[in-house]
């Protein structure tokens, strides 16, 4: 017993270190450091403000738009930056491997966690920000939202995982991977809801798991908006499919272009 | 005690596979110092990673009774955008060492000034191989691993490099991998040549030595032979 708790306290602590680590490395040189983490999202979300007063469209739910536009921004905040972080952390971090036995899956894993914390950070910070200029916007489900949020961090995480591996055996596919998915940001509900779009368009998008994640937390967040297309077994069973497989990977392939180990 | 148990290694080739390690056992005890002789392509940074389990083999395995470190003087943990002393920090604590105690060791055995506490990415090159030799110094362990690296930066410095090491040899191992026979009868008191392969005993640096002489260096090919029929 005193055995594992030991090993689990030492694992502990080395995902701990790494996630230090990363927090000083990501923007190390420049003056506003880390402070980028929180402030692209509010960029993003300020651009796509602006885009909306420019061509007079508003939410299809009657709420605030920086508060709808949130509720997109920050879950496709969580995946993209889970995969693009443990993609990078594969690279800049893979020397730690001759140190104190961390392995490739504690980075990622590492990597992973830090972006859930960032996500809470940024939603949090957001809505305190939504709250003082809007006045109070109370989330109607809580257990939806987090719900919601946690999908989307399984979901970023498997595909994180997957581009990961991949990344590491094939320089090609390191550079594919944001190409394939960045149209991710244009048919995941990020500035629109599910009813808003043509009923032919719903047999190809249901099988877009961050389009369900997003009215998953949409639905937690706002008290006029229930999603009846949002399913989490979508978004769960698709994270299954890449987690196994990027095990499957790591097994196949051993070893990375570099000669170093994949587990 | 590190114990390699029928270790091969080979890179598939196109035609056939290039075998590095080809089927290699050896038991190296904790408080020996061991010197491997091999020329340059021989194989001698895959077998550290395969000691260290940065690499595994592709069949037989590696079996390690105590700790043994990352390779000395390695600056490959060190990241560029942080401080000498950021980075002595993060390893301390992944190598779960006391950080205060290394951080001061290291900022006083690297004697690099004000530098300790500026980005590596600064560093000349020789300021960075100080460092990364003080903390491999900073760090007690069973058994130290050098894939040729006995020393560090110029001439001064080197002494005081193989002074530490010398005096860490009193109570650890080594396992210590060279071109230089010279290198290896410094430190060593126990010798194998590694050649096509094979890691073949010897008792001197210098039968090790004749052993690569005879073998005929890279265009040998009678062990690649011996070890594609074996």
């Amino acid at each position: 017993m005193t055995y594992l708790a030991n090993g689990a306290w030492n694992w502990a602590s080395t995902i701990h270190t790494i996630m230090l680590r990363e927090v000083r490395c990501r923007f190390a040189g420049d003056p506003l450091g880390y402070a980028w983490t929180f402030l692209v999202p509010l960029l993003w979300i300020g651009t796509l403000m602006f885009f909306f007063t420019l061509l007079g469209r508003t939410p299809a739910i009657p709420v605030d738009t920086p508060a709808f536009i949130a509720t997109g921004v920050v879950p496709y905040v969580l995946f993209r930056y889970t995969i693009t972080s443990m993609s990078r952390v594969a690279s800049t971090h893979r020397h730690l491997i001759h140190f104190g036995g961390v392995r490739v899956s504690d980075l990622l894993f590492a990597a992973a966690l830090l972006e859930v914390l960032n996500a809470i950070v940024i939603f949090v910070m957001i809505w305190m920000l939504i709250s003082v200029i809007f006045g109070p916007t109370p989330i109607h489900n809580p257990l939806e939202f987090i719900n919601g949020l946690l999908l989307t961090a399984v979901f970023g995480t498997a595909i994180g995982r997957f581009a990961a591996i991949l990344g590491m055996v094939s320089e090609t596919a390191k550079r594919m991977v944001p190409v394939v998915l960045r149209p991710m940001f244009w048919i995941s509900g990020i500035f629109f809801t599910v009813p808003e779009l043509p009923s032919t368009l719903l047999p190809y998008l249901q099988w877009n798991p961050l389009l369900h994640a997003i009215e998953i937390t949409r639905s937690g967040v706002f008290l006029d908006y229930t999603s009846d297309f949002a399913n989490m077994a979508v978004p769960l069973g698709v994270s299954a499919v890449f987690l196994m497989a990027s095990y499957v990977m790591q097994t196949a392939f051993k070893r990375g272009r570099d000669g170093m180990e994949l587990t | 005690m590190i114990t390699l148990f029928n270790v091969t290694r080979y890179h598939p080739d196109k035609t056939r596979p290039n075998i590095i390690l080809n089927n290699i056992s050896a038991r190296f005890a904790r408080k020996e110092s061991i010197g491997i002789l091999a020329l340059g392509g021989a194989g001698k940074t895959t077998l550290a990673r395969i000691l260290s389990g940065v690499e595994r083999p592709d069949s037989g395995h590696v079996q390690r009774h105590n700790s043994l470190s990352h390779p000395l003087g390695s600056t490959a943990g060190f990241h560029a955008g942080l401080s000498g002393a950021e980075n002595v920090r993060f390893l301390a604590r992944l190598l779960r060492r006391n950080v205060t105690e290394t951080t001061d060791y290291c900022e006083s055995f690297a004697d690099i000034g004000a530098y300790f506490h500026r980005p590596v990415g600064q560093y000349a090159p020789v300021m960075r191989a100080r460092l990364g030799f003080a903390f491999s110094m900073s760090v007690e362990f069973d058994t130290y691993l050098s894939d040729g690296i006995t020393s560090a930066g110029d001439h001064s410095f080197r002494d005081k490099c193989e002074a530490a090491l010398l005096e860490r040899l009193t109570r650890s191992g080594l396992i210590l991998m060279s071109r230089h026979a010279r290198t290896l009868n410094r430190f060593c008191t126990k010798f194998y040549a590694l050649h096509a392969g094979q890691l073949l005993p010897c008792s001197s640096a210098e039968e090790a030595q004749d052993i690569l002489d005879y073998a005929g260096g890279y265009g040998n090919t009678y062990w690649n032979e011996v070890a594609r029929h074996a």
